[in-house]
């Protein structure tokens, strides 16, 4: 606008609000010095402040619908009608018997409660706890339950439980959270958290995979404290993230993921020692059967970021693809020697470790399982 | 110039008079159009301010120390632009477009942070943020003060801030909000605070008039005026005198951070509550600007900007008293907030009260920048006082200093109404 413009217009003596002059139609004014001021077609200003706050507006709601749809997916179904009416059962009486814990997705007062229900029938009526979480393990009267605590300021804990789902100690996690794990004689615990990044899927992402003292509810190490060796050679690298711990029945040895380079290892280590040993390539979130014989794992195939699942035998190292075929993030949990459960499309399902079969949905409306013994 | 000398300004008085013509009584159009421009670009500045914490240490892994750098640098960052931006609004008699420039540069930043993904690059996106503030705040003022009468400064300083502090209260809610809906996504906060600057840029742009658009007609042969002349307000003693006593008053000023810091040690509530205590500040702050604009016009700015350190003493005091129950804390922030009600845009009208309108841009870039570098000064002193002796050291030493300097400052400021510089 130049300065020429600006003049005519006060000089024309119209009234204070002089941004609308530039909408007042094409007719000729003349100026009290005689010139006339070329008319001049404008969008007024008004009209161009609601276009440009109707765009954006659009812009930041389809970005956050856009945003919140993309953190849903993967996560639940939509409320079924379900069996979760008041029971007669409390937990003590669930858990006296093999008992799956898992977290329960309904989108309805107890969303993200832990439940419980006997392993006889995994489907029925559950028993809902007071404890909330986004991932939940329990093994042995020993639970770990990560949480975000969603203030102005949100934080992330991992709340430390015994059998009666009561918080005995709570540490603070640096992100958001992703694997939960307790050793079979509920001594050691381990968190995976997103430090960077909201998922495996991501291409560039951070971990921190904690291993925590459950006696204790303290944590005992970060896996990037531990030296890592490949054929009996010590390994380095900034880019190391470690993720998806499974104990073996000793509890000081567990399997872990470990990604350096743009791959994918399965380190085996040793609590005491601060040590693991890479043992083979492509392997994610393993977990390791009753038996101690096999690994289960989400296997990356293609370069698309797809896993299949697959398992890997121990002592020969062959891997057999499992019969799910649809790309499934989530770390599995043997139902007992056989048969292996995994949360998918905001259900547990069940398929045979051997490769046979189909896949079965076992609960609907659940995630995170753990199956207690 | 607000001398009735010839016909000539009485039109021209009568078309400001027009000009002011506003909602509320002696506040112009103008002032509430760069009041919500304001609004707007606080609720997207502290909707990213109030994740930003938490992105750099939790996203990035930025250790606690390195974010307490960036966070100086980030409060200091916008401190020495002021005076230049004040000056450059005054010589070119544009302070709109200074004050644009400087809004849609912070406004930029905003998407930029979804690319920046290392220390470097968010220092210097966070430092750049702080540079469009500390551009377009004279310049703003500036033109806020074109836009009114000089009997009406206080009460239209007092509505600027009024809306401004409301977008600083909006904006972390809002992220509040995004978070619940979109959990850990940041880059939905960023977007949107983009989206918001935008609406305020527009406001700005499309709506409010430039100061020339006043001047213009009134003396368009004026010659551009040069460093000299506008360093020149210097010279002028009573516009020295506010300068001198802000910037004392600011050396003995606990920052916001700091008076919850005490508060939270002496009541030990969590640190989760820190958020709240900002909303409770503010909300006073809001609700008492504009009365306290209007009793600044009535019985003199420097009174009430004076008695505004008193009331901060007051809070002070508040923080030495044994802690008995919940009711303090909330009678400590209402008058934090009150003393931001009496003091922030108050000065900003003494200010501009008393300057000739050819280098109001430039005296409000001064006042900001003295202002703003003891405010930062006194940051650092109170947290040598505190680890040298304890709170209540701390505490009491600066509640000592700001009673002596505001006794001072009401010998130099209170004793006359609203002097003028030209009178």
């Amino acid at each position: 606008m130049s300065r020429h413009t600006r003049r005519s217009r006060a000089g024309a003596g119209q009234g204070p609000r002089l941004p609308r002059v530039e909408a007042s139609g094409p007719t000729l004014t003349p100026r009290p010095d005689g010139e006339i001021t070329q008319p001049r077609k404008r969008v007024s200003p008004g009209v161009l402040f609601a276009a440009l706050t109707a765009a954006c507006l659009i812009v930041a709601a389809g970005y956050v619908a856009v945003v919140a749809l993309r953190n849903q997916s993967g996560g639940t179904l939509a409320a079924s009608a379900l069996p979760t009416g008041p029971t007669a059962t409390t937990s003590a009486a669930i858990q006296g018997a093999p008992h799956l814990v898992f977290q329960h997705v309904v989108r309805d007062d107890n969303y993200a409660k832990v439940a419980v229900v006997p392993l006889s029938d995994p489907d029925g009526p559950r028993v809902m706890t007071d404890l909330s979480c986004e991932r939940v393990y329990e093994a042995a009267g020993h639970g770990l339950c990560l949480v975000p605590d969603k203030g102005l300021i949100a934080q992330y804990w991992a709340i430390v439980f015994g059998s009666d789902f009561r918080e005995q100690a709570r540490i603070q996690l640096i992100g958001s959270p992703s694997r939960a794990r307790v050793s079979a004689d509920g001594r050691y615990g381990a968190t995976t958290v997103f430090v960077y990044g909201h998922s495996y899927a991501d291409a560039q992402f951070s971990t921190q995979t904690t291993i925590v003292d459950m006696a204790r509810g303290t944590p005992v190490a970060e896996l990037e404290q531990f030296a890592v060796f490949r054929d009996d050679v010590q390994i380095h690298s900034p880019d190391f993230n470690f993720w998806g711990v499974t104990f073996a029945s000793d509890s000081n040895t567990f399997y872990a993921t470990l990604r350096t380079g743009g791959q994918t290892f399965l380190v085996k280590g040793d609590i005491v020692a601060r040590q693991l040993r890479v043992l083979h390539a492509s392997v994610e979130c393993p977990s390791l059967s009753p038996d101690g014989t096999r690994i289960a794992y989400k296997k990356p195939v293609g370069d698309q970021g797809d896993w299949r699942f697959t398992v890997l035998d121990l002592a020969t190292m062959a891997e057999t693809p499992l019969a799910e075929m649809e790309s499934v993030d989530d770390q599995i949990e043997w139902m007992d020697n056989q048969q292996v459960m995994y949360g998918k499309a905001g259900g547990l399902w069940i398929v045979p470790s051997d490769g046979s079969g189909s896949p079965k949905l076992l609960v609907h409306d659940a995630l995170s399982p753990a199956v207690v013994r | 110039m607000y001398q009735i000398e010839n016909s000539r300004q009485v039109l021209d008085s009568g078309r400001r008079l027009r000009l002011a013509r506003g909602r509320l009584p002696g506040v112009a159009r103008n002032v509430v159009l760069l009041g919500l421009t304001s609004m707007f670009t606080d609720i997207s500045a502290e909707m990213v301010n109030t994740i930003l914490p938490l992105y750099l240490v939790f996203t990035l892994g930025l250790a606690p120390l390195q974010f307490g750098i960036i966070d100086g640098i980030y409060q200091g960052g916008s401190v020495l632009v002021r005076i230049a931006s004040g000056f450059l609004s005054d010589r070119w008699r544009s302070p709109k477009l200074i004050a644009a420039s400087g809004y849609a540069l912070s406004a930029l930043t905003k998407p930029a942070f979804l690319l920046a993904h290392g220390a470097a690059s968010l220092t210097g996106l966070i430092v750049l943020d702080r540079i469009g503030k500390g551009i377009r705040t004279a310049p703003r003022d500036a033109l806020i003060s074109h836009s009114t009468k000089p009997g009406d400064l206080g009460i239209a300083f007092g509505v600027h801030r009024a809306l401004d502090t409301a977008g600083a209260m909006i904006g972390p809610l809002l992220a509040f909000f995004l978070l619940l809906l979109a959990p850990n996504s940041f880059d939905a906060v960023f977007v949107v605070s983009f989206c918001i600057a935008l609406i305020g840029l527009g406001v700005l742009a499309l709506f409010v008039r430039d100061v020339s658009d006043v001047e213009a007609e009134k003396s368009p042969t004026r010659p551009t005026i040069s460093v000299r002349e506008a360093l020149g307000v210097l010279a002028e003693p009573r516009f020295r005198v506010v300068v001198l006593v802000g910037s004392a008053l600011g050396l003995f000023t606990i920052s916001d951070a700091f008076v919850y810091l005490v508060l939270q040690r002496r009541f030990e509530f969590g640190i989760g509550y820190f958020p709240l205590l900002y909303v409770a500040t503010a909300l006073i702050y809001v609700v008492l600007a504009v009365p306290f604009g209007h009793l600044a016009d009535r019985f003199g700015r420097g009174r009430i900007f004076v008695a505004g350190y008193l009331v901060l003493a007051v809070v002070y005091a508040s923080l030495l008293l044994p802690a008995l129950g919940p009711i303090q804390v909330l009678i400590s922030l209402g008058l934090l907030g009150t003393y931001y009600a009496m003091t922030d845009g108050v000065l900003s009208a003494l200010t501009s009260g008393m300057l000739p309108a050819h280098v109001v841009g430039t005296g409000l870039g001064i006042v900001a920048s003295a202002t703003g570098v003891t405010r930062l000064f006194a940051s650092v002193l109170f947290g040598l006082a505190w680890t040298l002796w304890d709170i209540q050291g701390a505490v009491s030493a600066f509640l000592v200093a700001l009673l002596a300097f505001a006794l001072v400052a009401a010998v130099l400021l209170g004793r006359r109404k609203d002097p003028l510089v030209h009178e």
